[in-house]
């Protein structure tokens, strides 16, 4: 499994408390990366393609925190995640276990979310009507883009 | 307290010896421009009342206007043009200004290279209380409660964030509105011209029997509900991100629904009083 990130896409600010705000200037997103999302990030931010195994501690990847944030970061676009065919002879990490990580987070569902997306407002939107909405969490309330 | 500005009477300024018939106005906050038309020039003079403490009239050098205000010659009516657009007309003239001076605030806002958020802002001991939220939530209320517990007033619309989140004032009438109608209040108090920094970041909006009980944000989250209601996050994203989370890292963060204003005053300043800005609650998620 390969993950890959767009150089020049993104924008990075640290928030403090291990927090990452991104924004994405393909989408007019902003996201908030909490916990492993913001350790992943802070591996991947740079751009290009990485394997799994490296971007995350030893400790965390192959965890379900690990697979539910990956997952998140491939819902909101941030990353690219590619499996490789069965049976990579080196991978420490291959389809079927990325399967197997992903779908225990998923049954998971975490309450609290590892990314939370805005869709950056208007300026009439944000002052009259309070702009997008979360993604997670918050008063969805969405908006023309 | 209360009083309806446009009646006044006592606005005498140097402001209507540049206004003449048909001429166009230049208003200058925050190092941006705004053109103004008034059909009856004498209303210059109310029209500054409603605009933010420190804003500079002046003829306008070059321009069409971008705000009109044209006035009836046989009846009390107003009409407000945003451009070529009609926003509204009135028969009550503090509304017809209140909607000028509300579409000035929106073009410097839009125009100008510092960070406004829409929210209403205090400031205590130095330092600000920023409420984002929408229209309607309940902002102005609030503020005024703030104002009337001595805190100094800063905006009932925009903060004005710098690059490195310091907190400026851009104090305009407060609207308050009630069952008999609005009225448009400028404290005495109002706060420090410099910036100060952050101290908290309240999101909150009035809920109908409901009493303040609110969920600590962690530094991230403060951030991202402020750049919901940032008018420069999706024109100028980097500028808003960099001072939203500026802000963020100095200030707690608290969101909750609230009862009455006056109790939620009270309740935010005795919080403020038992944490130290900087001090985020950490591990903090929110709604």
């Amino acid at each position: 499994v390969t993950v890959s990130v767009e150089k020049e896409r993104f924008l990075r600010v640290a928030c403090g408390n291990g927090e990452q705000i991104v924004f994405d200037r393909n989408r007019d997103e902003f996201h908030l990366l909490r916990g492993v999302a913001a350790e992943i990030w802070e591996r991947v931010a740079g751009g290009g393609t990485f394997h799994i195994s490296d971007i995350g501690a030893p400790e965390i990847v192959g965890t379900e925190d690990f697979g539910a944030a990956l997952r998140e970061m491939e819902k909101a676009q941030l990353v690219h995640v590619e499996e490789d065919a069965d049976g990579s002879p080196d991978a420490k990490i291959n389809r079927r276990a990325w399967i197997g990580i992903t779908g225990k987070a998923a049954a998971a569902a975490t309450v609290l979310p590892f990314v939370m997306t805005l869709v950056a407002p208007r300026p009439r939107l944000a002052m009259a009507h309070g702009g997008g909405g979360d993604s997670n969490g918050g008063d969805s309330n969405g908006q023309q883009r | 307290m209360m009083r309806n500005l446009a009646r006044s009477g006592h606005w005498r300024s140097a402001a209507q010896r540049i206004a003449s018939p048909g001429s166009v106005l230049s208003i200058e906050s925050y190092g941006a421009s705004v053109n103004v038309e008034l059909s009856d020039p004498t209303l210059v003079e109310v029209l500054e009342a409603f605009l933010p403490t420190g804003a500079k009239l002046s003829e306008a050098s070059s321009g069409s206007a971008d705000v009109t205000l044209i006035s009836s010659s046989t009846t009390p009516r107003y009409w407000v043009r945003f451009g070529e657009r009609t926003i509204g007309w009135s028969d009550e003239i503090d509304m017809a200004l209140w909607w000028v001076a509300n579409a000035v605030g929106y073009l410097i806002a839009a125009r100008t290279s510092l960070t406004f958020v829409h929210a209403g802002v205090v400031e205590v001991d130095g330092s600000a209380i920023i409420l984002p939220g929408r229209s309607r939530w309940g902002k102005s209320s609030l503020v005024a409660a703030f104002v009337d517990r001595g805190c100094g007033y800063f905006s009932d619309e925009y903060a004005v964030l710098s690059p490195d989140g310091m907190v400026f004032p851009f104090a305009s009438p407060i609207r308050l509105r009630s069952d008999i109608g609005a009225k448009h209040w400028l404290p005495e108090s109002v706060g420090s011209p410099g910036g100060v920094p952050g101290r908290a970041v309240i999101v909150t909006r009035f809920r109908e029997g409901a009493s303040w009980n609110p969920s600590p944000l962690s530094a991230g989250l403060v951030a991202m509900r402020v750049l919901r209601h940032s008018m420069a996050a999706r024109n100028h994203p980097d500028q808003a991100l960099k001072a939203v989370t500026a802000l963020s890292r100095a200030s707690l963060g608290f969101e909750g629904p609230r009862g009455e204003a006056g109790a939620t005053a009270d309740a935010v300043l005795s919080l403020l009083v038992h944490n130290s800005a900087g001090d985020h609650l950490k591990g903090g998620a929110g709604a």
